[in-house]
Parts: structure tokens; sequence; C-alpha cells
């Protein structure tokens, strides 16, 4: 406060700054000084919650781009992104048939940014299958998978299917002629299961062909059990490396 | 630190103090060697992360904008259109469908496929390799040789089930060595032994002597080891999944026939 007091009698831009970062408010939100020396940037990935699933310090070459092409984080990005422009689609869309047909047009028709949401969410989803995939390639050409990382490959390849399912469930959502004949053909996959296959067709579709009990299924499927399921694993996935290390250097 | 040690000589004076530092934990001879080596995540990593996230983000942003999502008319379950295909990455499961009994092509396959990537770990279990790209000095050939040899393989079975069908081949066989069938029952029988044979026997028979002959060729040229063949397995894996999912996405079209790209859009 005797600081505060003092900066008052020369006001400056900077003077205001320093009073500020030395307010009670401030020192509450952001406990740690100005990242600008080892100590102090050492602190502000420690003690952030985000930041702190990584080490405060790691090897040169084991963050070369050219070693993993960032793919995994590009895949998480990805992940983020569907969940903030998925987000503002549910505030649009009902999963009724025939509605969520009209619910689709009005979206991309009168609301406002909702062609643009709608595209950010696709491309996206493309975008992780993509990368995902990419992902599992370059940690098994870098041997990555190898003693003690067997688990989280396995993690890895939950993951994998998680992003496949997540993107195969909101296939469905637009309810067009497209969604709605490649999720029969894919269900007429599932329905080919020796000795099961009625009953696992049955618990995809909730009825014998796509319908109403389908669409309910997948948007809750979609919008939140499979998230939660690939988030809880995503965490298990990146506490592993934490906990492993990167693959190359340490 | 004391382990670099080649095993049978004394330890030196200074490797006596770091084990003596280490076992009274106090261990900052080897921690202060370490982090000579290393570098801050804030910055070095954190700069790479947020440019990623910026150009990728904006990236996908300029996409949407360009491009729209499609949006074709209302679902209509009277009206099947010809020809029906799963989302993209689906496109290979279906390609597969086309060659082989849909339990195999829909469930089996997949299902195995997941549970031998899982496996792969517990197989080539050994950590030497680690953070290598390629694994040894024979990996990149092997992954040339795997991915080529499984597209040519692959590219001539789709070719020779197009121009002379599985199930047209294997049904004149057995009309061949049964005759024609005399009652419904004979017809049933013979129907049942068709699907056994092109759905099931033949297929699973083309794709172990497929790996198999892969493994062996492997073997046998680049003097593989254990590692080099898992890498040879995978790169079919992943060349069969590119490879059928560009034939499912780009050359199938009405009725699911084989079609150049640019004639499916004259079609459908």
């Amino acid at each position: 406060m005797a600081n505060s007091r003092k900066g008052l009698g020369r006001f400056s831009p900077g003077s205001l700054y320093e009073g500020f970062t030395r307010s009670q408010i401030y020192r509450s939100v952001i406990r740690n000084p100005w990242p600008n020396s080892a100590r102090t940037r050492a602190l502000a990935v420690m003690n952030s919650v985000f930041l702190h699933l990584q080490p405060t310090r790691t090897r040169p070459e084991a963050i070369k781009i050219t070693y993993t092409w960032g793919l995994g984080g590009i895949s998480f990005l990805f992940f983020l992104l569907l969940t903030i422009t998925g987000v503002m689609l549910m505030f649009y869309y009902v999963p009724t048939v025939p509605g969520a047909y009209d619910y689709m047009k009005e979206l991309q028709g009168t609301v406002s940014f909702g062609q643009l949401m709608r595209n950010v969410h696709r491309w996206s989803a493309h975008g992780m299958v993509i990368t995902v995939f990419l992902h599992m390639c370059r940690v098994f050409y870098t041997g990555s998978y190898r003693p003690p990382r067997e688990f989280n490959w396995v993690v890895g390849v939950v993951l994998l299917f998680c992003t496949f399912f997540l993107s195969y469930t909101g296939y469905l959502l637009p309810w067009d002629q497209l969604s709605f004949w490649a999720v029969t053909v894919g269900a007429n996959m599932a329905g080919a299961t020796p000795y099961l296959g009625e009953l696992v067709s049955l618990l995809l579709l909730g009825d014998k062909s796509v319908g109403q009990a389908t669409l309910v299924r997948f948007y809750t499927l979609h919008v939140i059990a499979m998230p939660l399921l690939t988030a809880l694993f995503l965490s298990v996935h990146f506490w592993r490396i934490r906990k492993d290390g990167f693959s190359r250097g340490l | 630190m004391a382990a670099t040690r080649p095993q049978g000589t004394t330890p030196s004076r200074r490797e006596m103090i770091d084990r003596l530092a280490e076992q009274r934990g106090q261990a900052q001879v080897s921690v202060s060697r370490r982090r000579a080596n290393t570098v801050q995540v804030w910055p070095h990593l954190m700069i790479r992360q947020f440019i990623a996230t910026v150009v990728i983000t904006l990236n996908t942003l300029l996409l949407g904008v360009l491009i729209n999502a499609p949006l074709v008319e209302i679902a209509n379950p009277e009206k099947t259109p010809n020809p029906s295909k799963a989302p993209w990455y689906f496109l290979n499961l279906q390609e597969l469908l086309l060659h082989m009994n849909p339990a195999l092509a829909g469930v089996i396959i997949p299902s195995l496929a997941l549970g031998a990537l899982a496996a792969i770990p517990y197989i080539d279990n050994k950590p030497e390799g680690t953070g290598v790209w390629f694994y040894s000095n024979k990996g990149i050939p092997v992954f040339i040789f795997s991915f080529l040899y499984t597209l040519i393989a692959e590219i001539a079975l789709v070719l020779i089930d197009a121009a002379l069908p599985a199930k047209q081949w294997i049904g004149g066989l057995i009309q061949g060595v049964l005759g024609a069938p005399k009652d419904d029952g004979a017809a049933s029988f013979q129907g049942q032994l068709l699907e056994a044979l092109s759905g099931w026997f033949f297929p699973i028979g083309v794709i172990a002597l497929l790996a198999l002959m892969l493994g062996f060729l492997v073997r046998m040229i680049f003097k593989a080891n254990k590692s080099e063949i898992v890498i040879a397995m995978f790169t079919g894996f992943v060349a069969s999944y590119v490879l059928l999912t560009i034939i499912g996405t780009a050359f199938r079209g009405h009725s699911m026939s084989l079609l150049w790209p640019w004639a499916l859009g004259e079609t459908s």
C-alpha cells in the first residue's frame, strides 16, 4: 500500500502497471513474478495447473520439430477446437427426427457465424482423424512404444478408437441423406458380428433401423459420453508421458 | 556417472564422491550435470506450441471460411443412394466388404487389427531403439519395400477380384466337382459351401499368405530381426489402410464398381 501511494506522486503508465501487479487482486490470481529468469520461468511452468503437466526443463533433441512434428499436440488442439465449436453448435441443435435437419438449415442460414462454426467443427474432425493416425505412425517409427512406454501405446490405441467413434457418432447428427446412409452402412457392418450381430445392432441403433432412437443415442454419445471418456484417456496419456519422460533425450 | 565405467576397473576418486553423494541423498552432482544438456520448457517448448496453435487454428478457420461442410437433402429411409458410402476413414473396411464375408470385413479384421496394434510393444519389447527414427539402418529399406509390396499386391488383388470375382470361379469350381444341384437341399448346401469358401477361407488364406510372405521376404532380403519384421507388418497395415481408403473414396462408383475418379461424377 505504501508503494502505490508513493507511485501516485509521479504518475506514469509504468507506475500504474507496477501498482496493479502489486495489488492484492493481482497477486491473489498470479502468484509468480514475470517469467524473465531461469527461476521465474521454472516457477511459471510448475505453478500453473495448465502447464505443470510439462517438466520445467527438457532435452533439446526431444522437442525438435522434425522428431515429433507436434502431431500429438495438434491432435489435442483439434480436440479443443472441436469442444469449443461443438458447444456452440449444441446451442442451436436438437436431435429430433426429422427436425434435426431443419435445425441444421437454420444454423447455416440464419444463425450468425453458424455455418462457419459448423465448417470449423467438420474440418477439425477430419483433421483430428488424420493427425491422430499420423501421430500413431510417428510414435511407431521412432520406437517410442518400447518399454517402459508399452501401456501408453495401448492407451493411444484406445484413443484412436475413441477418435473414430467420436467422428462416426457425429456423422449422423445433420440427418441428411449422406449421414443417414453412411451410418446405416456402418451399422450394417457392426450388425454382421458373429452370433451377437442383432444385439450389437440393437445396442448401437436402439431400434431395428436408423431412426429417432438412434439419433438420441448417437447425440448423447457424441456430445457427452465419448468426449468425457476421451478426456479421461487423454489425461492418462499425458500423465504417462510426463512420468516416463520424452522418448528421446531423457 | 558410475554407470559409464567399464566393469572390472576400480572406481576413480571422482566416481566415489558421486556415488557417496547419491547414496546420502545429495544428488546435486548428477543433477547439475544433467541440467547442462537441457533447455527450459518456457520458452523453448512453449514457443513451438504457441506457434503451432496459432497456425493450425488460423488454417482451420480459413478452411472453414473457404469450404462449406456438405449438407444434402433430408434423410430418406425409402431412397437408398447408389453408391451408399461410409465416412471416408471407414471406406477401407467397406472396400474389404466387397471381397469377403461382412463379419470378417466389418468386425473380425478391424478388431484383430486394433488388438494387434495394442500388442506391438509386448511383442517387440526391447527398449533398444527408443527415440530413433526407423530403428536401424535397415529400417527405411524395410519400410519402403513393405509399403510397395503391399500396394502392388493389393492393387493386383482388387483388379483380379473385379475381372474374375472369387465368388464366380469358386462357384464354378463347386459345380464342376459336385455337379449342378438336383434339389433345394443340395442348392442351399452349395450356397453355404460357396459362402464358406469365397467369403471366409479364400480371403483369410490370401491375407495370411500375403503377411507370411512379407515377413519371409523381409527376413531373406534384409536379414531382418524381430523389430524390423514388426516394422514390415505395421507398414503393411498403414499401406493397406491408406490404399483401401483411397480406392474406396475415389475409385468406387455406382454399385461400388471400379471407376476412374474423373468418371465418378458422371454416373452418380
